[in-house]
């Protein structure tokens, strides 16, 4: 078995050998083993299924929760070349989903939310093809006791059990050993083979850097873009920031920069991932709304210049850097009273006890209200949640995120190992053996020497255009057509 | 948008702001449509979709802070001088082919136009590996049965290459680069955010150059499709241009066309009178050659000052624009 999976590994994907726990999790799904699989980002999850979904015949359905992220995920298996994939949403208009109702057979990967899939003439057609994998990505949703709960996924046991599959494999990155149990409890799989990695990537340095003021913060980063080995991602907490960030690094260190954040066109955002992935663009200035998807090997940094609204998040966030396995950097830019500003972003979006008693005496006023408070709670009362249970449930997220944030807040301001406090987090017993190599000890207040100990610094001179006529401000469109045509 | 974007709408003239707001949305009451057309605005029907009351009361709320623009009345507002000044020093882009009413859909032809660039180009340069700039299924459908269809073209880049040469030599060439600039092909393609800030246009402009640039192009393939073989087949005029009535109205249209009286109507289509008078206006409104005179003969329906008064401000408008 293992042979050939390495055959197919290297025919379908160039890859000679795995990475640690996708070949234990690819062997448990082709062997029809129901498999809960917790690897840290940037180790190749999505591998997991889809190398099973061109070993074996039957159609690999996908969950997940964002439309978002789908249309990434299907982006992606479009970049590899596969053509077969599908995502099903709202974005497809009525006789496009019918389109792709009866022609299920004719596709490989179909992404769909579980609302889209809990649908009366979406589970019928399902039914009717004989479905691998059911795989449900960022599984931890499904735990009320996670910070990212999202009470659709609580539909999945019971569509799980109409549809059927050969597998069920839940995947997900960030699963405390309660959320890890509650995962396997709501879909009824308490059998499920479980294969956890450790959330721990050595290769990243974690660094902290506190700054006086929000003037000595923005000089702090733009003297480490100076001074960073390129490419890297910066993560803000508002598009504003992104904006206005990305201008000023593209004016003061000229280094290729761009901003992205979920307000800006579906166009716009592939333009600038395929730059990005592309080596065009070294430097992205984003919201959360970047990284989903986005499987760029050598990203050598991860600035957090505000902190990130959870540690589940960080952790997310920070694992897009050094997926080559080479040696890169996280570094989070803090000031003395940051702590406030998070304690505010994590009430955003969550209602308030006033809300939820408005909501509940009449819930017809606010259905279609845009709030996201107000959306959740339309959320909940669609899967029938009480008043109490709602104001209890939100009290736990509350409690869930408190202690996120505090634990967070903790590593943030640690003087021992933070690499250590990290994987205690996440409930693993390992042991970490700190060195110079792993994170810094309390704030970073000698960065450069930091940077030429890791062999991370590297002095940016202006980037000159590899190919002159393609300037955008002497760009005629005579040029373009060429450029693109011949 | 930014709350600049807004100033075109006014002018010296008291007008109220709601309809600015819900033209731009894109609803289509007779009230809005009227007083969009009475102050030159209609052709900005359903450009800004996504903006929300909240987003344009701000920018109202901002005008007035610069004096850019001063209340007259209750609801209404006008240009301030600094307001005109504005204006002068910092025009905005205007459209010469746009028609939001006729053209509803600009922004599905603009994707499918970009998707076809982006995949010749690709296979030009034999590349099937590359992340795809549309990601709506049926806008990606119609392009894969465009690209089955004419792939075996011989020539077939520098054909399509011709035909976009056509269309960019009819443009002025600021906004030719503009566009071609934001088209993606192999190892090529800018945002329209970067493009923006290099040509100095706000986000709303930027996408009114690109409509207006497809909307040029789409109504040279209703004219003369047989100089467009490809684009024609990409982009079937009847798919994208239409009359700026809503299907209803339509049929009511069609029926008075026929010469049947407005009782009639109501009796052949079951509709309340009210309903009819509401076709009929909106028809006058923006059917160019519109005969109100018959109209207003063959009202036989009960006396209605409202209908009366409305089609009055029309032949009104109408004398105006003549």
């Amino acid at each position: 078995m293992s042979v050939d999976l390495l055959a197919a590994l290297e025919q379908k994907f160039g890859y000679y050998e795995f990475r640690p726990g996708q070949q234990a999790i690819i062997e448990n799904i082709l062997q029809g083993q129901d498999t809960l699989g917790i690897l840290p980002t940037g180790s190749g999850k999505s591998l997991c299924y889809q190398l099973p979904a061109y070993i074996q015949q039957g159609l690999t359905i996908i969950v997940s929760p964002l439309i978002s992220l789908m249309q990434d995920q299907v982006a992606q298996l479009q970049l590899q070349g596969e053509k077969q994939s599908i995502a099903l949403n709202s974005t497809l208009n009525w006789s496009a989903q019918k389109f792709v109702l009866t022609h299920l057979k004719n596709y490989r990967f179909l992404f769909s939310a579980p609302e889209t899939l809990n649908r009366p003439d979406v589970l019928a057609a399902l039914c009717q093809v004989n479905i691998q994998t059911l795989v449900i990505d960022e599984a931890h949703c499904i735990s009320q006791w996670g910070v990212d709960f999202r009470p659709s996924y609580l539909k999945l046991g019971a569509i799980r059990q109409q549809l059927q599959p050969k597998a069920t494999l839940m995947l997900t990155a960030t699963a405390t050993p309660k959320v890890q149990q509650d995962i396997l409890e709501k879909l009824a799989l308490p059998k499920a083979q479980k294969v956890i990695y450790s959330v721990d990537r050595p290769n990243i340095f974690f660094d902290v850097i506190q700054c006086a003021d929000r003037q000595a913060k923005q000089a702090q980063l733009l003297t480490l873009i100076h001074q960073l080995q390129l490419p890297g991602i910066i993560y803000f907490s508002s598009r504003q920031s992104a904006e206005t960030m990305a201008q000023l690094i593209q004016q003061q260190c000229h280094i290729p920069t761009a901003f992205y954040h979920g307000a800006l066109s579906t166009k716009d955002r592939y333009l600038i991932q395929q730059r990005f992935m592309t080596g065009e663009l070294k430097v992205i200035c984003a919201t959360n709304a970047f990284g989903m998807g986005i499987n760029k090997a050598d990203i050598r940094f991860v600035i957090h210049y505000h902190a990130p609204v959870s540690f589940e998040s960080y952790l997310q966030e920070v694992g897009r850097a050094g997926r080559d396995g080479h040696q890169s950097i996280a570094i989070l830019l803090t000031l003395p009273d940051e702590s406030g500003r998070q304690a505010r972003l994590l009430e955003m979006g969550l209602p308030t006890p006033v809300m939820v008693k408005a909501f509940f005496k009449r819930p017809d006023r606010f259905k279609n209200s845009p709030e996201p408070a107000f959306e959740l709670l339309n959320q909940l009362y669609r899967n029938r949640f009480t008043e109490s249970e709602v104001t209890q449930m939100l009290e736990n997220k509350r409690r869930e995120k408190n202690e996120s944030l505090w634990a967070f807040n903790r590593f943030v301001n640690l003087t021992t190992c933070r690499r250590q406090h990290l994987v205690h987090y996440f409930g693993e017993q390992q042991r970490i053996v700190h060195d110079d190599q792993c994170c810094a000890l309390g704030f970073d207040t000698a960065i450069t020497a930091t940077l030429e100990k890791l062999k991370l610094y590297h002095l940016n001179v202006e980037e000159v255009p590899s190919d002159a006529d393609l300037n955008l401000d002497t760009l005629e469109w005579p040029q373009v057509l060429k450029h693109i045509f011949e | 948008m930014i709350t600049t974007d807004l100033l075109r709408f006014f002018s010296t003239d008291p007008q109220r702001v709601k309809p600015i707001y819900y033209t731009l949305r894109g609803k289509k009451t007779f009230s809005n449509l009227l007083a969009a057309k009475k102050h030159g605005y209609l052709i900005y029907f359903h450009s800004a979709a996504d903006l929300t009351w909240g987003q344009f009361e701000h920018h109202i709320g901002q005008l007035q802070r610069e004096q850019l623009i001063q209340p007259v009345s209750k609801n209404e507002w006008c240009l301030t001088a600094k307001g005109q000044a504005w204006c002068v020093q910092q025009p905005p882009f205007l459209t010469k082919y746009y028609n939001g009413l006729t053209m509803p859909k600009l922004n599905v032809a603009l994707a499918q136009l970009h998707l076809a660039i982006q995949v010749l180009s690709q296979f030009q340069h034999k590349n099937k590996q590359y992340f795809p700039v549309v990601t709506d299924f049926s806008i990606q459908w119609q392009v894969r049965q465009w690209f089955q269809r004419v792939k075996r073209t011989e020539n077939l880049s520098q054909r399509f290459e011709q035909e976009l040469t056509h269309w960019f030599t009819l443009l002025p060439s600021a906004q030719s680069n503009f566009v071609a600039a934001n088209f993606s092909g192999y190892q090529f393609g800018f945002s329209q955010a970067q493009l923006a800030t290099r040509f100095k246009y706000s986000a709303y402009d930027g996408t009114l150059v690109q409509l207006d640039a497809i909307a040029c192009l789409l109504l040279q393939l209703q004219q003369v499709p047989k100089n467009w073989p490809l684009c024609q087949q990409l982009l079937p005029s009847e798919a994208f241009l239409q009359l700026p009535l809503s299907r209803s109205t339509k049929a009511t249209y069609a029926l008075f066309q026929q010469g049947l009286t407005l009782s009639q109507i109501c009796q052949s289509r079951r509709l309340k009178a009210g309903t009819v008078r509401e076709h009929l206006l909106e028809a006058a409104l923006l059917i160019p050659d519109f005969d109100v005179t018959t109209l207003l003969k063959r009202n036989d329906l009960a006396a209605d000052i409202y209908f009366t008064d409305r089609l009055n401000e029309i032949l009104e408008l109408n004398k105006h624009e003549c």
